[in-house]
């Protein structure tokens, strides 16, 4: 799964917005546009959170899984094993036509979107 | 340069360039990009008549987008698309330096909507919906049949093999591994289509960017990022599913039908094109979605903006490579 931004920086950059702008105890009225678009941004960031530590653990073993499976390789380090698909991806080992290939990256995409962006039109095409 | 600071200068403007007595109103910062500032005023004249004006300048901190052209190239292209048929706002008036405003043009300012999400939901713009996608077309064929003469603003060129190469690279540079990713730029490279004819592209043509009123699209706006290039890239970007806010089911926009868009293009005087070449357009708009998602990404995360809204559009990554994956697989609604 992937990381950028990772749990610990979403939670200082909404840790941010709300020392800085939210903290001056401003009323709704008060609340510029700006700091009323970045709440709800800070308030999606941290439901994000959520489903992201709920979903690490087993989105992260099923990846594994699944390159391993991919890869015929026995390594166990989900980065590790992404940077091989990749290499192989770019060396023309893998294509659109290997076996598995696209199951398992839209498989993995699915299990991401569903923790970034669960309501996302292109995860029932 | 604060609201205060704007407003001494657009009075000061205001009174050598409209008369002595005329003064400037209602000064509104509206939601912009991170590289622009957009305002919005109002000008009243001696006889207390009120005509309200946009400005548009660059963000004296902003990321600087260095495939972005000047405020004052902008107003150019502006004035060259009005005489080209295209609906733009007039523009009024290009910042000198000595106007104390930086790189900055000032327009008539347009009546209607920019938010896709009102566009595409409210009944106010039911018509509009059914036919915005022709709109678009005649819009596109105009803007790529407008002459490319001697006299007109330098623009950056580029094509669609150019950006697949730039993006490309900016993703090397974050040495990130995300496969369907490097997937995507195989692929595109294997199949990219025969080069077109080049002409003026727009290079931002999607909601947010067009004015919408109940009869349709009123204004083209945000063209900082024209370029010589493909004119299919204009037309593959504005399918992006993205910009579709949850209406996959509608190509252009989350509106309207290609179909509609390509037959209003063509009958516009606009070129034919394969189906399959803009399906190609669209993919590469997509994967450049993915990559401006991480750049995004990057300036929080190396402290260049630290807003949570830049590192939140880093987890929109993922809906473009799920689109990318529909895209190569050749899925319905893709």
């Amino acid at each position: 799964m992937h990381n950028s931004p990772s749990v610990a920086e979403l939670l200082q950059g909404v840790t941010t917005f709300l020392n800085t702008v939210a903290s001056l105890q401003l009323t709704e009225d008060q609340l510029s546009e700006h700091a009323q678009f970045h709440a709800r941004v800070s308030a999606n960031a941290l439901a994000l959170v959520a489903r992201d530590v709920a979903a690490r653990p087993i989105n992260e073993d099923q990846a594994i899984a699944l390159y391993r499976d991919l890869l015929q390789s026995d390594e166990t380090d989900l980065a590790t094993l992404e940077r091989a698909v990749c290499a192989h991806i770019r060396t023309g080992a893998f294509d659109l036509e290997t076996q598995n290939l696209m199951v398992v990256l839209r498989t993995c995409a699915q299990a991401q979107l569903r923790v970034d962006q669960p309501n996302y039109s292109g995860l029932g095409v | 340069m604060n609201a205060a600071d704007i407003l001494k200068a657009l009075v000061r403007l205001c009174k050598a360039l409209v008369a002595k007595g005329a003064g400037v109103s209602g000064l509104t910062r509206l939601s912009g990009g991170a590289s622009q500032e957009t305002w919005r005023f109002h000008i009243i004249d001696t006889d207390q008549s009120e005509h309200a004006f946009i400005l548009r300048r660059r963000a004296e901190f902003g990321p600087r987008n260095d495939e972005a052209i000047t405020l004052a190239t902008e107003a150019g292209l502006l004035q060259h698309a009005l005489l080209g048929g295209v609906c733009v706002p007039k523009v009024a008036y290009i910042c000198m330096p000595n106007d104390g405003l930086g790189d900055a043009f000032i327009m008539d300012f347009i009546e209607g909507q920019t938010v896709a999400r009102k566009i595409l939901r409210d009944d106010h713009y039911r018509a509009a919906r059914s036919i915005l996608a022709r709109h678009c077309g005649t819009q596109l064929a105009k803007i790529h049949a407008i002459p490319i003469t001697h006299n007109f603003p330098a623009l950056p060129q580029s094509d669609g093999m150019d950006q697949l190469a730039r993006y490309e690279e900016i993703y090397r540079s974050f040495r990130v591994n995300r496969p369907i990713i490097e997937l995507s730029f195989a692929w595109l490279s294997k199949t990219a289509p025969s080069p077109s004819a080049q002409t003026l592209v727009h290079g931002d043509f999607r909601n947010g960017n067009l004015i919408v009123g109940e009869e349709g699209l009123r204004a083209v706006l945000d063209w900082e990022l024209a370029h010589i290039g493909d004119p299919r890239e204009d037309i593959g970007w504005m399918c992006v599913n993205s910009w579709r806010f949850g209406q996959a089911q509608k190509p252009v926009g989350g509106f309207g039908s290609l179909e509609d868009l390509l037959q209003a293009y063509e009958a516009a005087g606009g070129a034919v094109f394969r189906l399959a070449d803009i399906k190609w357009f669209q993919a590469l708009g997509s994967l450049k979605w993915a990559i401006m998602c991480l750049i995004m990404f990057q300036a929080f995360k190396t402290g260049v903006d630290p807003s949570i809204e830049r590192a939140m559009i880093g987890r929109r990554t993922s809906e473009a490579e799920i689109d990318l994956l529909n895209l190569m697989e050749g899925r319905a609604f893709a």
